[in-house]
């Protein structure tokens, strides 16, 4: 990965290709790439939708090359949702793929004069961009059927549906999985209404004729990597429970918790939680079979195999085996304990191109609102459509939960900085709301996650016995969190490394063999941190101050059952997350 | 140490309820995921630690429980002391493997991140003076219920009318068809099962043992 690709899309004879070498960017890949050029080149104050602004599609570092599930691709700019700077991230193929043709990263700049979109096709021959008015509101699955007619079934695409064209701020970008389905999601802080606002449909990306990249030191690489995937075949859940039974293995334990946010966070347990469990689910997919239904990647090179595949009644492909998040959004969320109204969801969402906490979240705050009565499954399915046909209420509804809230006068809004809270209630655990609260990327469980601080050391060691440290623990995530996002690495690649030195050491050695450069424990941690000062600043710049790094004042005055908890740390706490 | 009266083995202390056996092929096939995840009843001698019950009384071997069990709630709320937490009348276990996510390692039993759910950790609680027969509520989710789900239900569980009236509708080809239904004494077929079962008050409690038929 040596390049950059800008396209200007608003040139004054039309879009305009560039391509040039990494500069100042040399060495960074992933969020640090994205938050890198988003901090340096946009104004903090600008319209996310102008033409200001910059979508920055960027493998991580170890992308394309042979090592094992390096296929996280990051995708960041000024996030509609938040105002803030955003890094969603997202499986799929186009990471390897774009790796492969050599580009570190793809920067869209500028708008086009006219309302015109276009599609960009990358290969080794180079970079076209064409019209492609023909595309105008098709879904993500339509649109991926054009271009595989077009371009072949081995292409990867990144591509926006309905949603990214009308600019809602809960539209994701969608990345084509293995079998060239658009299932895999860069969902959180409206990316794809960014993309939308550059008039990009789709990015046809074809790395026929290109190989892997090629590590400095081969020979240490191997022997990493094969310690790599062997310490994480051996450990229980990265070998055994993701893949029999998905994240969504989850709801039966987080819903035991009571820490399962129900019928818009107003309990913490589900009633139906084990109708929409893994177990259900896993059993329902096995029942019902066909090809890769219960155990399937994401993307080349995963060996985990978190995810599958979801037949309808009748047999028919309906979407990607819906994850925990997404079950939880528009399941116990909503209400909702059918697993078959919950995968249509997915897959309208996957299609409009739609944020599937983002979705749930808001459907929620609208059955609060009274638009739909909880547990109505086709209730739901309406609303959602109506975000795909643009209809007015489709528009509210297709720009998030807080709009939502204010439109419709609800108070229990679950949001920070705009973007909806995941599936864990903060009140029952505290050290997750620190992160949702504190994250520059607004509430995100995946901005601090359970990497390995315990072996990386960052910030000393906590007793996890002890009450004190959820502040230092947010923090210490948030920084390796920041870093593992960084390199491309599936963040579940995080319980063996956790619990297994080796496996942790295989990963350090994996990065320095392939660069040629050794690496250790300070490295990571420093690269951590640079990357959440950067995104820290732009934040401050762009006029975020320390109240908005708060939860809704109402999870700190109603209880949550069963525990009956309300949120406890305290502001001057939470002020000191960032104190590294 | 006191040796307890082991799990569910004193007939005399059985809550008097009608008895639902199950013939299967294997019992490992039988769709019990849906029953475990509900919660089941048990008869155990309470006022013992955890790790006691566990080990002596559910017969959960020690290296599983150290290795395998690293997720367990008692009464909704997450263990990390199993010597300190006793079990008495009518709590809630629940057991599970590790689970993913960030939320999934701050659950898990004394795990690093364990401070982060505070607010909701089970504490050391007080052991009984004197030990009692009664019944506690199982939870068996993931990993947890395919590795000890079978051996369970071979010994016998207690579960509420509906949740087994629902194991039975569940049961698709060729569990449904390789199945022996006993109910109170009398064979009967699925549907049959099902209507009894419904007619029962819904508060009830039906024993459930499954066996293994020879091949």
């Amino acid at each position: 990965m040596d390049k950059i690709l800008r396209i200007n899309m608003g040139g004054p004879s039309g879009p305009e290709i560039k391509t040039e070498p990494l500069g100042d960017y040399a060495g960074l890949g992933g969020r640090a790439m994205t938050s890198t050029i988003v901090a340096r080149e946009v104004p903090p104050t600008c319209h996310p939708l102008s033409a200001e602004n910059k979508l920055v599609i960027a493998p991580g570092m170890l992308s394309g090359s042979q090592a094992a599930m390096s296929g996280r691709i990051s995708v960041g700019c000024k996030s509609p949702l938040t105002g803030g700077i955003k890094e969603a991230n997202s499986g799929g193929q186009p990471s390897q793929m774009l790796a492969r043709l050599g580009y570190a990263a793809i920067v869209l700049e500028g708008k086009p004069a006219e309302d015109k979109l276009y599609k960009i096709i990358i290969n080794k021959d180079g970079v076209k961009i064409e019209p492609a008015d023909e595309l105008k509101m098709l879904g993500n699955y339509d649109t991926v059927a054009k271009m595989s007619a077009l371009y072949g079934n081995k292409v990867g695409c990144i591509s926006i549906g309905q949603a990214g064209e009308m600019k809602l701020a809960a539209a994701s970008i969608a990345f084509t999985d293995m079998e060239q389905r658009p299932t895999r999601h860069a969902g959180r802080g409206g990316v794809g209404a960014v993309m939308g606002s550059k008039g990009v449909k789709v990015i046809v990306v074809d790395d026929a004729g290109c190989s892997a990249r090629k590590p400095k030191d081969p020979d240490k690489f191997r022997e990493a990597n094969k310690a790599f995937v062997a310490g994480l075949k051996s450990h229980a859940v990265t070998g055994q429970g993701l893949p029999a039974y998905g994240t969504n293995v989850l709801t039966n334990v987080i819903n035991e918790a009571g820490a399962y946010p129900t019928c818009n966070f107003s309990k913490g347990q589900f009633e139906g939680a084990a109708k929409i469990s893994g177990e259900a689910q896993a059993e329902l997919e096995n029942s019902r079979g066909g090809e890769g239904s219960a155990t399937l990647g994401c993307h080349r090179g995963c060996i985990i195999r978190c995810s599958g595949t979801f037949y309808d009644k009748n047999g028919n492909y309906l979407t990607k085996q819906p994850e925990y998040e997404t079950v939880w959004a528009h399941g116990g969320n909503c209400g909702i304990d059918d697993l078959d109204a919950i995968a249509m969801l997915d897959r309208l969402d996957d299609d409009f191109g739609l944020d599937t906490i983002e979705m749930g979240a808001t459907i929620g705050v609208a059955m609060e609102a009274g638009l739909a009565k909880f547990g109505d499954a086709e209730a739901a399915i309406r609303l959602v459509k109506e975000v795909g046909q643009g209809t007015p209420l489709g528009r509210i509804l297709g720009s998030g939960a807080a709009v939502t809230g204010k439109v419709f006068g609800v108070e229990r809004v679950p949001v920070v900085k705009g973007q909806s809270m995941p599936a864990y209630d903060p009140r029952a655990v505290q050290g997750v709301a620190v992160t949702y609260a504190t994250t520059p990327m607004g509430a995100d469980h995946t901005a601090g996650y359970a990497v390995a601080t315990n072996i990386l050391g960052v910030g000393g060691s906590v007793d996890p016995l002890k009450p004190e440290g959820q502040v230092e623990l947010s923090r210490n995530l948030q920084i390796t969190t920041a870093a593992i996002d960084s390199t491309g690495m599936c963040l579940f690649i995080a319980f063996a490394v956790m619990d297994q030195p080796e496996t942790f050491q295989a990963l350090l050695d994996l990065i320095a063999a392939f660069n040629g450069q050794p690496l250790s424990a300070d490295d990571v941690a420093e690269l951590g941190k640079s990357v959440l000062r950067t995104e820290r600043a732009f934040n401050a710049a762009a006029g975020f101050t320390s109240k908005d790094d708060r939860l809704p004042d109402y999870f700190k005055k109603e209880p949550l059952a069963p525990h009956n908890v309300t949120f406890a740390v305290s502001d001057e706490e939470l002020d000191t997350v960032f104190n590294f | 140490m006191d040796t307890p009266s082991l799990f569910y083995q004193e007939q005399d202390m059985k809550p008097a309820c009608p008895a639902l056996y199950l013939m299967v092929p294997e019992p490992g096939i039988l769709s019990l995921g849906m029953i475990f995840s509900a919660g089941v009843g048990l008869m155990v001698q309470t006022g013992f630690s955890l790790r006691a019950t566990m080990i002596e009384q559910l017969k959960v071997t020690a290296d599983y429980l150290e290795e395998k069990l690293q997720t367990i709630f008692l009464n909704n709320r997450p263990v990390d002391d199993l010597d300190g937490v006793f079990v008495a009348p009518g709590d809630i276990l629940a057991l599970s493997a590790a689970m993913p996510g960030l939320v999934g390692a701050t659950l898990r039993r004394a795990g690093h991140l364990a401070a982060m759910r505070r607010e909701i950790t089970q504490g050391k609680t007080a052991r009984q003076a004197a030990t009692t027969t009664a019944m506690i509520t199982l939870k068996l989710f993931n990993l947890a219920c395919r590795d000890l789900g079978p051996e369970l239900v071979k010994r016998g569980v207690l579960a509420r009318p509906d949740q087994l009236a629902g194991l039975l509708a569940a049961l698709k080809d060729p569990e449904s068809k390789d199945i022996s239904i006993v109910f109170d004494n009398k064979y009967l077929e699925i549907p049959a099962a099902i209507d009894r079962l419904e007619r029962l008050c819904p508060t009830g409690l039906v024993e459930l043992k499954v066996s293994a038929r020879q091949p």
